[in-house]
């Protein structure tokens, strides 16, 4: 596959972006333009980029990092003065002419979306508990515990035991129960300062904190106007749950690349 | 308990891959990485990323099992 180029894809937009100031790989980013729609991409090597060359490529944390930030930094450029359909990283086309094919066949789609996106940009909030200090507050603060407590405190070994694992089960519901209602208004109030919100796959507990469980991955949808509400509100859960062993983190802006299932489409078929 | 900590440009990175990988990113000791039709490649990094709850299996077995095992 040596020599071999592909054509990788970063986004697309219904106006021309001024790649002069853009910072773009070797090769530079050039424009494919078909039926009203302008799509950044560059030519990167088959020896990189091809399915079998992109396997063992992944498998480097370096190049993955080093690749995946260039992508970005790239979308990032372009989305500062212009609406944008951000693609995942490693979307690739054999030739520019494929890929106008996809941008013709979905053109009225990426008109409708780009309508959709103008003036927004995707806000991330993540939502983690610290278990076991939830677990103190809930214990804390449940009449019905600290009535087993009393009644396991007299009780005779055999009741003992039973009494035991209902309080397990009835702290495991407990947390659970808290769980569910801290993500139900995190979810509800950020819902009323977004357009559209996106509740994701949670990372793996101690991902990113030992003792750590993240309860909500969620994306909001965020009007370029409305941040500012926005980040009031995040604000306002983050201090709401301070003292209560949850913590409500924000990011952004990102491409909102969570609102984009017509990328998906497109890469896919 | 493990005693993997990431750090704040840990955290950065991986809030990058979360929305830059096509799919989810899994990992117990090791990132394993799908993307696309990519599936399951592990990388050497000792953190992260998710693929099994939702919102609403947020009160089913996995983790729920997760805490209890730890209960004292």
């Amino acid at each position: 596959m040596d020599g071999e180029h592909l054509i990788y894809l970063y986004c697309v937009m219904a106006r021309p972006p001024d790649l002069q100031s853009v910072e773009g790989p070797p090769g530079g980013l050039y424009l494919v333009h078909e039926v009203g729609l302008w799509a950044v991409v560059s030519q990167v090597e088959a020896s990189q980029f091809g399915p079998s060359s992109l396997r063992r490529n992944l498998e480097d944390l370096d190049w993955v990092v080093a690749e995946t930030t260039k992508h970005e930094k790239i979308v990032e450029a372009v989305m500062r003065d212009r609406c944008v359909v951000p693609f995942r990283f490693a979307t690739l086309f054999h030739t520019d002419e494929s890929l106008r094919t996809r941008l013709r066949t979905h053109a009225q789609e990426f008109m409708t979306l780009l309508e959709e996106l103008e003036d927004k940009a995707e806000w991330g909030v993540k939502v983690h508990c610290d278990v076991e200090g939830l677990r103190s507050v809930v214990r804390a603060q449940d009449g019905s515990m600290s009535h087993l407590n009393e009644a396991l405190r007299c009780a005779s070994p055999g009741k003992a035991y039973f009494l035991e694992k209902k309080r397990g089960d009835l702290a495991i519901a407990a947390l659970g129960d808290r769980i569910d209602r801290c993500v139900g208004r995190v979810v509800e109030t950020l819902q009323t300062v977004s357009f559209q919100m996106r509740i994701n796959k949670v990372w793996f507990p101690r991902a990113t904190r030992i003792h750590d469980s993240m309860i909500l991955n969620a994306a909001c949808l965020v009007g370029n106007d409305n941040v500012r509400i926005f980040v009031d509100a995040a604000n306002a859960l983050k201090a709401h749950y301070a003292d209560q062993s949850v913590l409500v983190e924000y990011t952004g802006p990102w491409p909102p690349y969570n609102f984009c299932d017509l990328a998906r489409q497109v890469a896919n078929g | 308990m493990d005693s993997v900590t990431a750090t704040e440009k840990d955290v950065t990175l991986l809030e990058l891959l979360d929305r830059v990988l096509d799919k989810g990113v899994v990992v117990a000791g090791d990132l394993v990485i799908s993307v696309a039709d990519v599936d399951l490649i592990y990388v050497g990094l000792r953190v992260l990323l998710s693929s099994v709850q939702t919102m609403e299996r947020l009160r089913g077995s996995p983790l729920v099992d997760a805490w209890s095992e730890s209960t004292p």
